[in-house]
């Protein structure tokens, strides 16, 4: 299998996470347009790894996932904070600070 | 990759007569099994090419990611992005990396997910009115952003690279494995290991206080 | 004692020092008798320095001339061919400097002396503040005339510039004349900005010579007038009489010295008869041989202080208040001194400085005495008769009344009847100068008839309180009055010409200034020599001799002073202003609208370029300040709608820059 195969999905994968991020207003899915993105990169970091050889990609995966969770919990955490004053979770209802 | 094509075109008719029909899901659903069948049996010798469930899964990754983004419902969304986490899984596997396809499905799409779940539930959201994003601006520009980055990214790929072949059996012993792993974080990425339980402890420590309710 | 020609300066510096650390203490520290004890002593040390280094002077080992290099003040390396350029601070002396520092501390002591009884109601303060300033200004004196470079020179002459309107404006809460609402300060205002007007001509002629010459050095300068060219002299020579006319009241900058009169009297005796007006001619003086090298300049100098004789005489005779008269009498002197340097006769004119100084301090100081009789009374049309009450002021008085009309034996007499025999028969001279000389020696000896006629003779017509309060000067003022009475009588021996003399009495001054540089009988021979055919033998009065020219002028002087006895003489009573005589009467009343035409010509323009300036600033300067900032202030209201608040914005701009940053790293 080429590499190139798994870089062009993983690139793809990304531009239509990057897409969704800035089309989506529910808070949540944007967040889950940024799991895509990140997962996206995982897979591009583990296809290098695995044409060069070396498990530093793996590990590199590794820590991704770790921190896309620790993320993940945190901007949830906040969605629901936001939630709890403003009885949506739009994003677009959070724009106080504008001109 | 016939078959790939042919169960390709039989899923978009599938998806065609969906559309048409709404009140009667019976007919596609016996066309996709029918059609789909005939087309597996015809072309079973595809069904032993890697490069078959290599374009599958690609095909099934790149449709959920796009669902995904343009689904109004969230529920829907989350429920795609599981579907998406396990065709990357599958890549995982292609690519000898075991033991990330262990993880992923068990942290990622086990744990994280049902985190987006509980919480979409939680927050009782619905479909969005619409998918109008504030403006066509936005929206426009966001299409040409990710279309000029796609090109981007693939024109890099296609003309800064010399394709190398790799076969499973070039692999060394035990790459991919947990042990492989185990052994690089606890030796040369010992420091970052740790501190990422550190990041860890203080996620928990403040998602829990951002989501308290307050006492009022 | 030569070697002590430093401490001359600087004693009287030290004075101001110590007396104006205790003025700004507000006098506490120094009781008022030690205050004018130091003042004076000061001056008498510098007097008796003076008179040391001078008799140092002159001897076989040190020559005529003694140079004292105290430091490097401006090192600035040396010139493209090799010229010094550094700027030295040094003294220098030689005979016409000795004169001068003679006249400067001796008839500043008198007059500090004579001060602490005339200051003597002032307070404490005011009292040390004034010998504080009269230090400073006897310090700066001497650093003028003994400077060795143009650059100390210059320092002495602005000194003694700002020493003049410390002092002019010292009674700074008083209104000096209500008629046009002038301050004192206003008059210490106008003399300082005048005389800077005539240092510009002063550092303008500093900058040619320093670059034709390559040195600052006075007789570096001096010694290559040679090489200079015509024009360079003539500029050079205009330039430097530019500033001695702000500094010596010639026409036009003569503006400042009657309202200069606005200071106490001892200032005017000291500052504006004796020594600080009589700087332009020192310099003149000095810089002869630079004149002599331009005819034209010295043509103009001649012309100028001719005019500025006759005008100022003119203009003397109208004046009701006594010290006016008197500075309009300093400015028409100074007239003469400018005269005689610009026939070439550099030493008639100093022996001419060295007798006014006398005359013109005693006449000062005893106006000041008899405005302190009469309780500050100036107006001589309030005085009269006080020649019983006040006998040893009226003698000191008349004696100078005579030695400034040229009346012989008195000092006047000599050096105004040497400076009209050059004026006549030197190079460059004229009738037509000689005959403006003639007129205005009578002129003056009118005004100053008219003068002594209605302060002392007659019946008095002096106001009830003046007359209640009348007493003569304590000791103190007198002493000094009859010391200078005795200069005005005696000095005038100093410079007999030779034809009076017949050869027993030789011209004692103009042979001890021989040696100056344009002031020996060479030079003037020379410059005579020079000026052949344009002489009095051209006009057809060759046959004038000396005795000739001099009974004519003895003989307007005396009628002069006859016009004065029959219109204000006998007790005569004052004659009313003379009903609407025309135009010529207003006129001189008016002061030949001199400073009108200044105010209309010079001033009213400068105001409307400073209005315009001011404008200028708070439109355009301002305007483009503000600008400024009104530019950044509309620039953020447009860019503010960039903050739109929507997170998707801010990404979609993330997004943009990071597809823009790929793509040109990867291009």
């Amino acid at each position: 299998m080429h590499v190139e195969f798994f870089l062009i999905i993983a690139a793809l994968l990304f531009s239509i996470g990057c897409v969704g991020v800035l089309i989506r207003r529910n808070a949540i899915v944007i967040l889950m347009c940024i799991e895509l993105m990140l997962n996206a990169v995982n897979l591009t970091f583990v296809a290098f790894a695995a044409e060069g050889q070396a498990m530093t990609g793996h590990i590199f995966v590794f820590f991704v996932m770790t921190v896309a969770a620790a993320e993940a919990a945190v901007g949830l955490a906040i969605v629901i904070a936001f939630f709890r004053r403003r009885r949506s979770a739009d994003v677009d209802d959070a724009s106080l600070m504008r001109w | 990759m016939h078959l790939l094509i042919g169960l390709i075109a039989v899923i978009v008719v599938f998806a065609v007569l969906r559309g048409f029909l709404p009140g009667r899901p019976g007919l596609p659903i016996l066309f996709l099994v029918i059609a789909g069948t005939t087309l597996a049996v015809l072309e079973r010798d595809d069904l032993l090419r890697i490069e078959f469930w290599a374009g599958g899964v690609a095909f099934v990754a790149i449709l959920s990611a796009l669902l995904i983004v343009l689904h109004p419902n969230p529920m829907v969304s989350v429920l795609f992005l599981i579907v998406n986490l396990f065709c990357i899984a599958v890549f995982y596997l292609m690519l000898q990396a075991q033991f990330l396809a262990a993880l992923q499905v068990i942290v990622y799409a086990g744990a994280i997910m049902v985190l987006f779940v509980f919480v979409v539930m939680l927050l009782n959201l619905r479909a969005e009115e619409g998918l109008h994003p504030g403006g066509g601006v936005q929206r426009g520009l966001a299409f040409a952003l990710g279309a000029a980055f796609a090109g981007l990214m693939l024109w890099t790929i296609k003309t800064r690279r010399d394709p190398p072949y790799f076969a499973p059996s070039s692999f060394a012993g035990g790459f991919g494995t947990a042990r492989e792993v185990g052994a690089l974080l606890f030796g040369k990425y010992l420091f970052a290991f740790e501190a990422a339980s550190i990041l860890l402890v203080a996620a928990m420590v403040g998602a829990v206080i951002l989501a308290k309710r307050r006492l009022e | 004692m030569l070697q002590r020609l430093w401490l001359i300066p600087v004693l009287p510096f030290a004075g101001f020092v110590l007396n104006g650390l205790n003025a700004l203490l507000g006098a506490r520290f120094l009781p008022r008798r030690a205050v004018g004890v130091l003042a004076c002593a000061a001056v008498l040390g510098s007097f008796l320095l003076s008179l040391g280094a001078v008799t140092g002077l002159g001897t076989r080992s040190t020559g005529w001339r003694f140079t004292q290099d105290l430091f490097t003040w401006i090192p600035m390396g040396q010139a493209a061919d090799g010229a010094d350029l550094t700027v030295r601070w040094g003294y220098a002396l030689d005979p016409l400097s000795a004169v001068l520092i003679l006249v400067v501390t001796g008839i500043g002591f008198l007059i500090h002396v004579y001060s602490i009884g005339y200051m003597a109601d002032e307070p404490g303060e005011a009292f040390a503040r004034f010998f504080s300033y009269l230090n400073l200004f006897m310090a700066m004196m001497l650093t003028l005339v003994l400077g060795a470079s143009l650059p100390v020179v210059f320092v002495g002459w602005e000194g003694v510039g700002l020493c003049s309107y410390l002092l002019i404006g010292f009674y700074h809460d008083r209104m000096f004349d209500e008629a046009s609402r002038m301050t004192c300060a206003d008059a210490g205002r106008k003399a300082f900005i005048t005389n800077r007007v005539g240092d510009i001509g002063f550092m303008l002629g500093m900058l040619l010579l320093f670059s034709r010459a390559g040195t600052l050095d006075i007789q570096g300068i001096l010694g290559q007038v040679g090489s200079f060219g015509p024009r360079v002299c003539t500029a050079a020579a205009l330039l430097l009489f530019l500033g001695a006319c702000g500094k010596s009241a010639q026409i036009p900058l003569f503006v400042w010295l009657p309202d200069a009169m606005a200071g106490p009297t001892p200032v005017s005796a000291l500052i504006h008869a004796a020594t600080m007006v009589t700087a332009g001619v020192y310099v003149t003086c000095r810089m002869a041989p630079l004149y002599l090298a331009s005819p034209e300049a010295m043509a103009t100098v001649a012309g100028v202080g001719a005019l500025t004789a006759l005008l100022a005489a003119l203009i003397g005779i109208a004046q009701d208040d006594i010290k006016k008269v008197l500075a309009y009498s300093t400015v028409s002197q100074l007239g003469y001194m400018m005269l005689a340097a610009g026939v070439g006769a550099f030493s008639a004119g100093i022996f001419h400085l060295l007798t006014h100084a006398f005359f013109k301090a005693l006449l000062f100081l005893g106006a000041g005495s008899v405005i302190h009789a009469l309780s500050g009374e100036q107006d001589i049309r309030a005085m009269g008769g006080l020649r019983g009450r006040l006998p040893l002021t009226h003698a000191a008085f008349l004696v100078a009344v005579l030695a400034i009309s040229g009346i012989p034996p008195f000092a006047g007499f000599f050096s105004k009847d040497a400076i009209l025999w050059a004026a006549l028969g030197g190079r460059g001279g004229s009738p037509l100068l000689w005959a403006v000389g003639v007129l205005t020696a009578g002129i003056t000896a009118f005004y100053m008839m008219r003068l002594y006629l209605l302060v002392f003779a007659g019946e008095p017509r002096l106001s009830e309180r003046a007359r209640h309060h009348l007493h003569e000067s304590p000791a103190v003022m007198t002493v000094p009055l009859l010391v200078l009475a005795a200069g005005s009588a005696l000095a005038g021996l100093l410079g007999v010409s030779r034809f009076l003399g017949g050869g027993r009495l030789p011209d004692l001054l103009g042979r001890y200034l021989a040696p100056v540089p344009g002031l020996g009988a060479a030079d003037l021979a020379a410059a005579e020599a020079g000026a052949a055919g344009t002489g009095a033998a051209a006009f057809g009065i060759a046959g004038l001799s000396e005795w000739e020219a001099l009974a004519a002028v003895l003989v307007v002087s005396l009628g002069g002073m006859a016009v004065a006895w029959a219109i204000y003489g006998h007790g005569r009573p004052v004659p009313a202003a003379a009903p609407a005589a025309g135009p010529i009467v207003r006129l001189v009343k008016g002061k030949f609208f001199v400073d009108e035409a200044i105010e209309a010509l010079v001033l009213r323009p400068y105001r409307a370029l400073c209005r315009l300036s001011a404008a200028f600033d708070e439109t355009i300067v301002d305007g483009l300040v503000n600008a400024v900032g009104t530019a950044t202030d509309v620039a953020s209201q447009v860019a503010r709608y960039a903050q739109t608040g929507y997170v998707r914005n801010y990404a979609l701009v993330f997004f943009l820059g990071t597809v823009a940053i790929l793509y040109w790293v990867l291009r």
